[in-house]
């Protein structure tokens, strides 16, 4: 038999306590941010990639080592953001470490979880996504049609917010796990161009 | 109350009393698994409704942390299925509603946000549970229910109860009726036996005996003290008998003996020349016939302490007569006697008074004509009267009764003190002797 409620609410109520304190701390930390100017688009986007591994499983990184123990955010190509970086970086998501990194060229690239092109990188898009199909990266972009042309996801703005596509046959080709809570969020585009 | 129940037969007791213990046993149980059953009902609604809530809290974190409140209002519609949600919230990180569900029929106002908590809230149950993904909390869910459920369920236990109760009291019933025979079956038995018993005085019936437990004892020595009585009754009987016997029988020897002692007086005057002699023999014959016959009539009768007066007096005047042969000739005897029964105590002294005063006027008050002699004894005022009278010639003036010479009269005189009775003799001619006695009571 279980506790009785009345004693169950007492056990709630000092635990809660504890809950109520982090709870608040959260509020005041984000009713000080509410005092500077909203966030920009790329501080969403930044906090975007940074959500986006929460819901996202890569292949094989199951095994403890510590390489797996960090999350590499790769930006390709011009960094337009800034340092929208700077209130993630260091923070976990499922569990491993957020370190932002920036390239230039392809070749620099390895070790990579998750690779945001840069809409400097416009004309080499089919270049770069030819270059990372099959592999375990997920590649987010804003430039338009990203994700028809290969990319795994793709933010757009829909009614002045920040949604995103994902390219579900991109998703299965890189062998990445998307949750499906991420994926109830997105406008799911298949390759042929079929939008469901 | 109590008074009442003490007066219902014990068969009703019985009845009440196993039926009552059956209800009230049950109603004890029912009502403890009851508060069990509302304890425990109680606690599985708070952790459905928590794990409603974290399962809800889950499916919003994504449209959480990406904004998305279409996402979670569609989540939150998803509890239009559970009947029992009257409203739901998400908050953000800020404590802000960031989606909301409430029952078509209802208003509804978001709460301000609170920590982790579940509460019973007048008729509902809230709870707020945190939307955490990974140790940061995104936001939190609020959900209240309504108590339709336990309501239910606890109408639904009441009517099981009610049913169980009333179907274990007729149980109870029937068991009881049929244990009636086995309980009081013996002691209406028993009672019958004691009503006939007491009503008719018959001792020869007995109750019948249906086990070897109380009842049983009871019944064997009720049975026991009946032989009992039945015993004493017959040693009784025998013994009084036995009694009657015996009485009769000294009665007759008494008689036959003092039949003897006349007989013997009898041969003996034979032998008597002196008139006067010859006389006074013949009036201790007399007395000794009058004893005679009071023993005779005794063990006679039914009744061997009493005999009928007039009977006795009848006989006595007759044989008085008939022993004066020569005196009695022209005389008529009158006798006018109460008819009642007398014991020997006062038969035999009034029989010789009766013997004595008859005898003294056969021999007194008559001459050649003859005459009549009257016998009466009345009763008035408990007393008897007796007077003997004639109309012969009547007391001498010089006799005195209190004093008298005569043996008659001294005889007369200490059987009327024997009587406790008085005695006196009318002055006018045949007025007689009238002498009166208390009644002898048994």
């Amino acid at each position: 038999m279980t506790a009785e409620p009345g004693r169950r609410r007492l056990a709630w109520s000092i635990r809660s306590t504890w809950v109520f304190a982090i709870l608040l701390s959260v509020c005041t930390a984000s009713a000080r941010g509410s005092d500077s100017p909203p966030p920009s688009e790329y501080d969403v986007k930044a906090a975007f990639l940074y959500n986006f591994a929460r819901f996202a499983d890569w292949p094989g990184v199951q095994t403890a080592s510590e390489q797996s123990e960090i999350l590499h955010i790769c930006v390709l190509g011009a960094d337009p953001f800034k340092d929208a970086f700077a209130a993630i970086v260091g923070r976990a998501a499922a569990g491993r470490i957020l370190v932002v990194k920036r390239h230039r060229s392809l070749s620099e690239l390895t070790d990579c979880e998750i690779l945001f092109v840069s809409d400097s990188e416009v004309d080499r898009v089919d270049q770069i996504l030819r270059h990372f199909r099959s592999r375990p990266v997920l590649t987010v972009s804003d430039i338009s049609e990203f994700a028809r042309q290969g990319g795994i996801i793709n933010f757009v703005v829909r009614n002045k917010k920040i949604r995103f596509q994902i390219n579900l046959d991109a998703v299965e080709c890189s062998g990445i796990k998307l949750s499906s809570k991420l994926l109830r969020l997105a406008e799911v585009i298949r390759e042929e161009g079929l939008a469901k | 109350v109590r008074v009442g129940f003490r007066d219902i037969s014990l068969q009703r007791k019985l009845l009440l009393i196993i039926m009552m213990t059956c209800g009230v046993v049950i109603l004890l149980t029912s009502v403890s698994f009851g508060i069990y059953d509302w304890v425990n009902a109680n606690a599985s609604l708070v952790r459905r409704l928590e794990t409603m809530a974290d399962i809800v809290g889950s499916n919003c974190t994504a449209s959480l942390i990406f904004d998305n409140a279409d996402d979670s209002d569609a989540t939150l519609a998803g509890l239009r299925a559970e009947g029992h949600v009257v409203g739901a919230v998400v908050y953000n990180d800020v404590g802000e509603p960031f989606a909301l569900y409430h029952r078509e029929s209802v208003s509804f106002t978001p709460p301000p946000v609170e920590s982790q908590t579940s509460r019973f809230d007048g008729d509902f149950l809230v709870t707020f549970r945190p939307i955490v993904i990974d140790s940061d909390t995104v936001g939190v869910v609020y959900l209240k229910s309504d108590l339709k459920e336990l309501d239910d369920r606890l109408s639904r236990y009441l009517q099981v109860v009610t049913a169980f109760v009333l179907a274990a009291v007729l149980v109870a019933f029937l068991v009881a009726s049929r244990l009636r025979t086995v309980v009081t079956k013996p002691i209406m038995g028993l009672l019958d036996t004691m009503r006939i018993v007491s009503d008719q005085r018959t001792y020869s019936i007995r109750a019948t005996k249906h086990g070897e437990d109380e009842l049983g004892h009871l019944v064997d020595g009720f049975n026991s003290m009946l032989t009992q009585i039945e015993d004493r009754d017959a040693a009784l009987r025998s013994s009084l008998s036995e009694k009657e016997v015996l009485l009769k029988e000294i009665h007759h020897r008494v008689k036959n003996n003092l039949q003897i002692v006349s007989s013997l007086l009898n041969l003996q005057s034979g032998h008597i020349q002196d008139e006067a002699t010859a006389a006074m023999l013949r009036d201790s014959q007399n007395r000794i016939r009058s004893m005679a016959l009071v023993h005779e009539r005794l063990y006679g009768s039914e009744n061997l302490a009493r005999t009928n007066l007039r009977e006795y007096v009848d006989d006595l005047c007759r044989n008085v007569m008939r022993s004066y042969v020569n005196e009695s000739r022209g005389v008529t005897m009158r006798t006018e006697v109460e008819d009642v029964a007398v014991d020997i105590d006062t038969a035999i002294p009034c029989g010789l008074i009766i013997n004595e005063l008859v005898s003294n006027a056969l021999k007194h008050a008559f001459g050649e004509g003859g005459g009549e002699i009257s016998v009466q004894i009345a009763i008035a005022d408990d007393r008897y009267e007796l007077t003997v009278s004639d109309d012969g010639t009547g007391f001498p003036i010089n006799v005195d009764v209190r004093s008298p010479k005569s043996l008659g009269l001294k005889l007369v005189n200490t059987l009327v003190r024997q009587l406790r009775g008085t005695f006196d003799i009318g002055e006018s001619q045949g007025s007689g002797v009238r002498i009166t006695f208390p009644c002898q009571r048994p």
